[in-house]
């Protein structure tokens, strides 16, 4: 009896229907460890591929680490803050501002490349407004900061509003925000996710043998651009060009954004900070000729800055309408001073400054 | 509150557990609630838009019913679609007649200003106008019963995954998910919910919108692209607004599976049929159904002659292309749709029902599809009728030039081979795979969304709508 049990036991582990011998075994547990093996190789290869990842999209909140930095390093209180995109960092030299002016007792330049004026109204509140205690904030424009027409620049300056590194300085950083910072301490996957979103340009830097290492603009110490003021490096680069010519294609004044810059400046005015805005320089001859039909749109600029100086009742001056600048020795390109025309701008700022 | 964050996860994770812990009634009560604080996220104030939409056509289902007299029957009727094309007409297109008029009025020489009022578009008011239109209609063809129980309901109009943009539910296929009870699901459907919640999320942090960078890049300034740049701008935008689109009806009806609701089916592999009526009953079928049932069959449909079809489908499409938005744009793309569509017939075109991926020969009238629907999607796209021109002369004249906006474009070959996939065995076709190469299918998602989701939130498209 126990032996022929033990038989149709037997049979029926040895002999099992079709059906069964179809369905795998242990699903679940195949399925598992499939998702997580999928996971975990996805980590390893993004710690391999590391080395050779495009340096990062969002280059911006890097550089406002590095701004921040430089201000933490000054001792000396500083009452009067620059602030901008590369036009005004490489066109106003910040010690000598101080040397030279009665009026101001130490400069400090914070700017960030191609951003737009919401963004440089963003930089006044949240770097300056709201972490220093300044008595005098210059804001620098020119045209090409208000054009709503550049989706890039766009891009770049809502991702650098929107990075937890800008929450985190704003002190706007969020449950999310702390958990992904965790995270990207441990995972490269969530560490370098904006470098490898693309995938083609990864196969390029793997190709040729690319590094991870991230290209960083010259500051000096009191925040100001410095990698321009030699007038051979951009004057005759047609890639430098093309990109100041795409700047400006499709120009439409961003009334948004100079809004935005308004409200700002108008709320320091009103706390009593000595808000001033000044009309940039530009090398109009090659600048107007960037794009057809730039000579309307860009005087369509200059009537909209003086009106929100005005609306504001901020300080409006015109280093562009004041002074001459068509003398190519003042130029480094089309927009940005080289080291003469510096001098001659941040001369005029002082005198100007000092007549108040 | 998106499909696409943290806290629509959070809800719907705490919605289904409750839910399956509670009796029918209770969990239709859980629901309800769930779907106005799901859509009061947005703007409490336009609740009460939704209330009143629901009492209205409650009240008129009711009185249909007990009505005998024809001519009672369809002034109710009347009252139904006025009251809620009013709404939609205020909120939607205000703006867009009163411009029109005036620009008619100052062309005839009477001086007329447009009043200037600020008024903000309620989210998914399209969508759910539509549906309790279709309630009404349904009523008064005596097709399905009036619905006594207002939860019922109010459920059935603001069921928060399908809410603010679809599908488009139809009363004889969602009240009845409503009213019974519910049974839970089984493994089969908690899974395929799954994957379509993995599927859709895919779809729109990886696909969507990374392709939007490409599309705003190529669409924001025409001027400075050259013609290849314009032309993989509009492949991006159409393989952008597919899988965003896509992607919203795959989450909603993974959430709805989980909570044991069937929601009607809303693409079937658009990009892969052979002309532009397969197109149409493969795209947003929810809305070419709607549009098929309650307009272009009561206008006579096809049924009076070849003259009066091609006006009925111009005007349909036209109408549908006004659905999406109070812009000439989309009167635009309606209007090349429904030329489409006429010529289609003019040449004595058939639809057969899409089963199979296309064969080989069929491929040059794939592309030829694609094309003449990438055409439109132009209008659709363009911020203005200017834009598109100016899109269109970019296109022609723009020359090869420099080719930069390459770089996202192989999502849009994903997106065909997920459609290939689809259209070879099923929706969530994942699913009939092994175990573990269902788990690196999971898992590849997963790594996807992670690696993906960093950028800033970028809206479902169609919630503008």
């Amino acid at each position: 009896m126990v032996a022929h049990a033990q038989r149709i036991l037997t049979v029926t582990h040895d002999e099992p229907d079709d059906e069964a011998a179809a369905r795998p075994r242990r699903p679940r547990l195949r399925f598992g460890l499939a998702l997580v093996g999928t996971v975990v190789a996805a980590e390893l290869l993004a710690r391999v591929l590391g080395p050779f990842l495009p340096p990062p999209n969002a280059g911006l909140p890097a550089e406002l680490d590095r701004q921040l930095e430089r201000i933490e390093a000054r001792r000396e209180p500083i009452d009067t803050f620059i602030v901008g995109a590369s036009e005004l960092a490489v066109g106003v030299d910040p010690a000598a501002l101080a040397d030279g002016s009665d009026a101001v007792g130490a400069a400090h330049t914070v700017w960030l490349a191609g951003i737009g004026a919401d963004t440089i109204g963003a930089l006044a509140r949240d770097v300056v407004l709201e972490r220093e205690e300044p008595a005098r904030l210059i804001v620098g424009l020119t045209s090409r900061e208000a054009n709503g027409a550049d989706l890039f620049r766009a891009g770049r300056d809502g991702a650098l509003l929107g990075s937890p590194a800008y929450r985190a300085m704003s002190g706007e950083l969020g449950a999310l925000d702390r958990l992904e910072r965790a995270a990207s301490q441990v995972s490269a996957l969530v560490r370098d996710r904006d470098r490898l979103r693309r995938p083609l340009e990864i196969a390029r830097h793997v190709v040729r043998n690319g590094t991870a290492e991230v290209p960083m603009l010259e500051i000096d110490e009191y925040g100001m651009h410095t990698d321009r003021l030699d007038i051979d490096r951009y004057a005759e680069s047609p890639a430098h060009l093309e990109q100041e010519r795409q700047a400006m294609a499709g120009y439409r004044l961003d009334v948004d954004a100079l809004a935005e810059l308004e409200v700002v400046l108008a709320a320091a005015q009103a706390d009593g900070v000595e808000v001033v805005l000044v009309q940039l320089p530009v090398y109009e001859r090659h600048y107007l000729a960037l794009q057809p039909g730039l000579t309307e749109r860009d005087a369509a600029f200059v009537t909209a800055t003086e009106q929100l100086a005005e609306r504001a009742g901020i300080r409006y001056l015109d280093a562009r309408g004041e002074l001459d600048w068509d003398d190519p020795t003042l130029w480094a390109d089309v927009n940005h001073l080289n080291g003469n025309g510096t001098a001659r701008l941040t001369d005029w700022l002082v005198d100007r400054l000092d007549a108040a | 509150m998106t499909f696409n964050s943290i806290q629509y996860f959070v809800l719907l994770g705490v919605v289904v557990a409750l839910y399956w812990q509670l009796r029918h009634r209770a969990q239709n009560t859980l629901l309800l609630l769930a779907s106005y604080v799901f859509y009061g996220a947005w703007d409490w104030r336009f609740l009460s838009l939704i209330w009143a939409s629901t009492l209205l056509d409650h009240t008129i289902g009711r009185r249909l019913e007990v009505t005998d007299g024809e001519r009672a029957r369809k002034a109710l009727l009347w009252v139904s679609v006025t009251v809620n094309l009013s709404l939609l007409g205020v909120f939607k297109y205000f703006g867009f007649f009163s411009d029109g008029l005036e620009s008619l009025l100052n062309g005839l020489g009477v001086g007329w200003a447009a009043p200037t009022v600020d008024i903000v578009l309620p989210v998914g008011i399209s969508f759910y106008t539509f549906q309790t239109i279709s309630y009404t209609f349904d009523v008064y063809r005596r097709a399905i019963p009036a619905t006594r129980n207002l939860a019922d309901f109010a459920l059935y109009v603001a069921f928060f995954p399908q809410l603010v943009a679809g599908p488009i539910e139809r009363a004889a296929h969602f009240l009845p998910q409503i009213t019974a009870a519910r049974p839970r699901p089984t493994r089969e459907q908690l899974h395929s919910a799954l994957g379509l919640l993995a599927l859709g999320l895919f779809k729109k942090v990886v696909v969507a919108d990374t392709l939007a960078i490409t599309v705003d890049q190529a669409f924001g300034n025409p001027a400075g692209q050259s013609s290849l740049n314009l032309l993989f701008g509009v492949y991006a935008f159409a393989f952008q607004i597919y899988a965003d689109f896509s992607a919203y009806s795959d989450l909603a009806r993974g959430s709805a599976r989980l909570l044991g609701f069937d929601l009607l089916e809303n693409f079937r592999q658009p990009y892969l049929s052979p002309n532009i009526q397969v197109f149409w009953r493969t795209w947003h079928i929810s809305l070419s159904n709607w549009l098929r049932d309650y307009l272009y069959v009561p206008l006579g449909g096809n049924r009076a002659g070849a003259v009066r079809t091609s006006v009925n489908l111009a005007l349909v499409m036209v109408l549908g292309g006004l659905w999406h938005g109070a812009s000439w744009n989309f009167v635009i793309w309606g209007a090349i749709h429904g030329a489409l569509l006429m010529a289609h017939r003019a040449f004595g075109g058939r639809a057969a029902t899409p089963t199979e991926v296309p064969a080989l020969r069929d491929l040059p009238r794939v592309v030829l599809t694609f094309h003449a629907v990438c055409f439109a999607w132009i209008f659709f796209r363009a911020d203005t009728f200017g834009g598109a021109v100016d899109y269109l002369q970019g296109l022609a004249t723009g020359g090869l030039g420099q080719v930069n906006l390459v770089e996202h474009l192989w999502l849009g070959v994903a997106m065909i081979a997920i459609d290939v996939l689809q259209r070879r065995r099923r929706e969530v076709f994942f699913l009939d795979w092994a175990p573990h190469w269902r788990g690196v299918a999971f898992g590849a998602a997963a790594v996807g969304v992670l690696v993906f989701s960093g950028a800033p939130a970028v809206e479902f498209v169609y919630f503008q709508f």
